[in-house]
């Protein structure tokens, strides 16, 4: 530019004297190098409105989760720094506890999701496949929702399966009228690929939506590992897993 | 509006309550800072979660009249060191070059730019130099003033005014380009 850039910039910004921008609208009409200039940057201003949309719908109901995780995990430790909840070596919380002797109260401290931890990724125990389609454990169990009629009562009492060779037990609950499925393997679920794991980059713990179906599941090294779908807006899934103690 | 209304905090004492209200409100704008500070929708995605968990933990520290400023720091300093560890996964940009004027007299079609496609405007932010992008995804997507950026990036002022002046330039050409393609 052979005008001064600092006087285009200053007028731009409205930094410019009453004085100053009159001789500067002066200037504007002579010179087209500065106008251009002062026609680009409101163009381009203008074109990056479009870029000012909102979160995508569900990324609150995500980090409404996790936070809600690692509120309850910091809960649990209260000796400890908050910050701990993300600090590797934190003690490695169980996953869905008791869910097979206690059918109406399975637990599932999903803070496991929290502690990110966990000498798991290098122990690489859980190979979480993102890359294939949605994993047959999942697409069968989303199949057996029953939006708006009770669940069999093979479902509610826990009903055995083998999917793509897994073994899994589902169980089904409905709280206020919101049918829930739990599925529950002592190995881990392959990963769904649209899902987003919890949190960092841990692949322990992760959530995905389905149409109205919100999921979230625990891969654990040892014991239960478990996934749970609910026709509900993600954004609900922590009252809903906090009511059915699973958190 | 995302907002605390939604967010099971049976768990949360007072001060994550605090926390809910204080930066819940800014989900937006974090969001838009994460997905221009990266290529991928569902990388973005995941380094506001990281954000949001990074300033939860850290929230009793949180000091000064900011918290807008305050997240969107701790996510620019993510996208930062997550980008060190993940060199291919960030975005990819053009090496910063000394800044040439477009052609004097070359007019720029304000209307056209105004339609043109919300993708080819990301992509053509997308291929700004570092430093040129981040002024103007703080100025104008995110909405800080330049005082705060400079303040952000511990640059001052006049740089950042003048990196997203020259970064607008680039874009209006850039975009100017993409319109006229056959």
């Amino acid at each position: 530019m052979t005008c001064p850039e600092e006087r285009v910039i200053s007028f731009l910004a409205g930094e410019l004297s009453p004085e100053e921008e009159r001789r500067f609208d002066q200037h504007l009409l002579g010179c087209e190098e500065c106008w251009a200039a002062v026609k680009a940057d409101r163009a381009a201003r203008l074109a990056l409105e479009q870029l000012r949309q909102p979160a995508p719908a569900g990324l609150e109901g995500r980090v409404a989760l996790a936070l809600s995780l690692a509120a309850q995990e910091a809960s649990k430790s209260p000796q400890a720094p908050k910050s701990s909840v993300a600090r590797p070596g934190a003690g490695a919380p169980s996953v869905l506890r008791g869910a097979t002797a206690r059918p109406h109260r399975p637990r599932l401290v999903a803070a496991a999701c929290l502690v990110v931890v966990m000498a798991a990724g290098a122990a690489g125990w859980l190979i979480a496949d993102r890359s294939a389609a949605e994993p047959p454990q999942l697409a069968a169990v989303v199949a057996m929702m029953t939006p708006g009629s009770a669940p069999t009562n093979a479902l509610r009492a826990g009903e055995h399966f083998v999917i793509a060779g897994q073994a899994l037990m589902v169980r089904a609950y409905r709280l206020e009228g919101t049918e829930e499925l739990v599925a529950t393997s002592a190995r881990p679920f392959p990963v769904p690929p649209s899902s987003h794991m919890l949190p960092g980059s841990s692949s322990q713990a992760w959530m995905a939506t389905k149409g109205r179906l919100s999921m979230y599941g625990v891969n654990r090294r040892t014991g239960q590992s478990m996934f749970v779908v609910a026709a509900m807006p993600m954004a609900e899934m922590p009252q809903m897993a906090a009511r059915l103690d699973l958190i | 509006m995302p907002g605390a209304n939604t967010i099971e905090t049976s768990h949360m004492d007072d001060q994550g309550r605090a926390f809910l209200e204080a930066a819940m409100p800014h989900l937006d704008v974090v969001y838009r800072v994460a997905r221009h500070t990266t290529r991928d929708h569902h990388h973005a995605e995941d380094l506001v979660q990281e954000t949001y968990l990074r300033a939860f933990a850290a929230f009793g520290t949180h000091r000064g009249p900011s918290t807008k400023a305050w997240l969107v720091t701790i996510c620019l300093n993510l996208a930062r060191s997550q980008g060190r560890r993940r060199a291919r996964r960030v975005v990819e940009t053009a090496m910063p070059e000394p800044y040439e004027p477009e052609a004097p007299g070359v007019s720029v079609p304000e209307e056209a730019l105004a339609n043109i496609d919300r993708a080819a405007v990301s992509h053509a932010l997308a291929h700004l130099p570092d430093e040129q992008r981040q002024a103007i995804v703080l100025m104008d997507l995110a909405g800080h003033s330049a005082s705060e950026v400079a303040e952000m990036l511990g640059c001052p002022r006049n740089t950042v005014l003048s990196r997203a002046f020259r970064g607008r330039q680039r874009l209006a050409s850039l975009l100017v380009e993409e319109d006229m393609k056959p």
